[in-house]
């Protein structure tokens, strides 16, 4: 790129100017600014008085003091107990070896846990594993550091369907090897659908298996919203919808060309208590097969069986 | 205080109304500055000007969304001062939302000749009006004031993968009407 492309295109940043003040507005009434002190300066330390600091200072010894104890504990044990006599060496052995088998299955592909868990419910070892996973996994690296972007602007068939093979989520592996934009084609269908009203099993069998928008799920029409299921929520929170307790954040729906949480949907008086629970019927339906779906990938993956193969 | 009587309050030139703004704006335009200028005595000076101009300026002028227009004073504010300081490399969003934006056309493509603003201004009014609010909101907090996806993640409360779908959806949008409009070629 030379210097001079750069300065003619750099005029394109001018048609910003020409937003329509009514969209600024707009952003302006809903934007959320930090809090400041009184002095105008950003709250950056969370320590106000001097003896947060003596605490945190209390904290840190305590934590240094306390680490190397926890590391060598097993060694001290392991002493203690070499020095009762006959039987402790065996039992010395059994633990170095456990240790070393650790170690190995550190490096290799767990098959039997399922990669997307609700953070609500997720596990240590789910999150170990989700670690090692994501350490194993090439589509993870690419994506950590170049971003989404190159796998949308990926131009050819072959190229999508190497990503979608990485990348193992149903999602995007099915919109990147099927090379459809889910945006406008899906959600088109999912508002034809929703006018007309009904949805049979089997079509609901076909929407369940192949409806998304974005990394969304479409989970079928209830009371007149068009549902979705986030099947990578940033963050999910607990909310109380009548006697369920809901994780807003991971479902939302679409009503008159805009996208609400449940929670606001529920609080409008769209939904009721029992559409609440039809929603999370319809969550779990789809995160039984989502799970399974996953356990299918990566054992392909791990058998190196290509994708839906020409 | 409403934003109706702290406006008929600097139509009456009384100058509590300038204490009244900075209570209740100053967060707000600090935010808005902290995503252009680097550092904090200038995002100051910045809102000092601010003041300045809201003082002279109304009236005659009677903002109909003061926060709004306090909100997109302060950003012409910031980014005049950016400028003047030749300190565009120092801001901590902006050039790379430039930069972002502008990868929507340089990939083949150049600026038509006889190249106006105010026409591709309104092709990316067309798209803004065509795309949802969610899209249009986060468009706009990237590239008009430049806020960073995580933070419009917070702000929004989506995750940042579909911050970044929306933003490539709107990118795509916006250079496929202007190539259609001879915008770009």
């Amino acid at each position: 790129m030379n210097a001079e492309i750069r300065f003619k295109d750099k005029r394109i940043l001018e048609a910003l100017e020409y937003i329509d003040e009514k969209y600024i507005d707009d952003v302006f009434d809903f934007l959320k600014e930090p809090v400041y002190s009184k002095g105008g300066q950003m709250k950056i330390s969370p320590f106000k008085h001097w003896r947060h600091y003596l605490a945190a200072a209390a904290c840190l010894l305590v934590l240094a003091l306390a680490t190397p104890l926890f590391t060598h504990l097993p060694k001290i044990i392991n002493s203690f107990a070499a020095g009762w006599g006959e039987g402790t060496t065996e039992e010395t052995e059994v633990v170095t070896h456990k240790y070393e088998e650790d170690v190995t299955k550190k490096n290799e592909f767990d098959t039997d846990t399922s990669a997307y868990v609700d953070s609500s419910v997720t596990t240590k070892k789910d999150e170990e594993t989700e670690e090692e996973l994501q350490w194993w996994n090439p589509g993870f690296w690419y994506l950590e550091y170049d971003g989404i972007e190159p796998l949308t602007e990926a131009q050819t068939l072959d190229i999508r369907k190497r990503w979608a093979e990485i990348w193992y989520d149903r999602v995007l592996h099915f919109r990147y090897q099927e090379y459809i934009d889910h945006y406008d084609e899906e959600v088109a269908k999912a508002m034809a659908l929703e006018k007309a009203q009904e949805i049979s099993a089997e079509h609901y069998n076909v929407l369940f298996n192949e409806y998304y928008y974005d990394e969304y799920a479409y989970l079928g029409i209830v009371n007149g919203c068009v549902i979705f299921r986030d099947t990578n929520p940033g963050a999910i929170v607990r909310v109380q919808l009548g006697d369920v307790k809901f994780n807003n954040h991971l479902f939302f729906l679409f009503k008159d060309g805009d996208f609400y949480w449940v929670s606001t949907a529920y609080k409008k008086g769209w939904l009721t208590d029992e559409d609440i629970n039809t929603i999370l019927e319809k969550g779990e339906l789809f995160y039984d097969a989502y799970k399974e779906w996953k356990k299918d990938v990566r054992r392909r993956i791990e058998e190196k069986i290509e994708f839906g193969g020409e | 205080m409403t934003d109706e009587k702290i406006i008929e309050m600097f139509w009456a030139r009384d100058e509590r109304a300038l204490g009244e703004t900075q209570d209740k704006y100053k967060n707000l335009c600090m935010y808005v500055g902290a995503q252009i200028l680097a550092s904090n005595e200038d995002r100051e000076e910045c809102f000092n000007d601010l003041l300045l101009s809201l003082w002279n300026s109304i009236p005659p002028e009677k903002p109909k969304n003061l926060r709004s227009y306090i909100g997109r004073s302060m950003r012409n504010h910031a980014l005049n001062r950016s400028r003047d300081n030749n300190a565009w490399k120092r801001g901590k969003n902006f050039q790379t939302v430039g930069e972002e934006f502008l990868l929507t056309v340089e990939d083949g493509h150049s600026l038509a000749d006889g190249f106006e603003a105010k026409r591709a201004g309104e092709a990316v009014n067309r798209v803004l009006d065509s795309v949802g609010k969610d899209d249009r909101r986060i468009f706009i907090m990237r590239f008009y004031l430049g806020i960073s996806v995580a933070d419009i993640s917070r702000q929004i409360g989506f995750g940042e993968s579909r911050i970044k779908a929306s933003i490539q959806r709107t990118r795509k949008k916006i250079a496929e009407l202007m190539q259609k409009e001879g915008i770009i070629i």
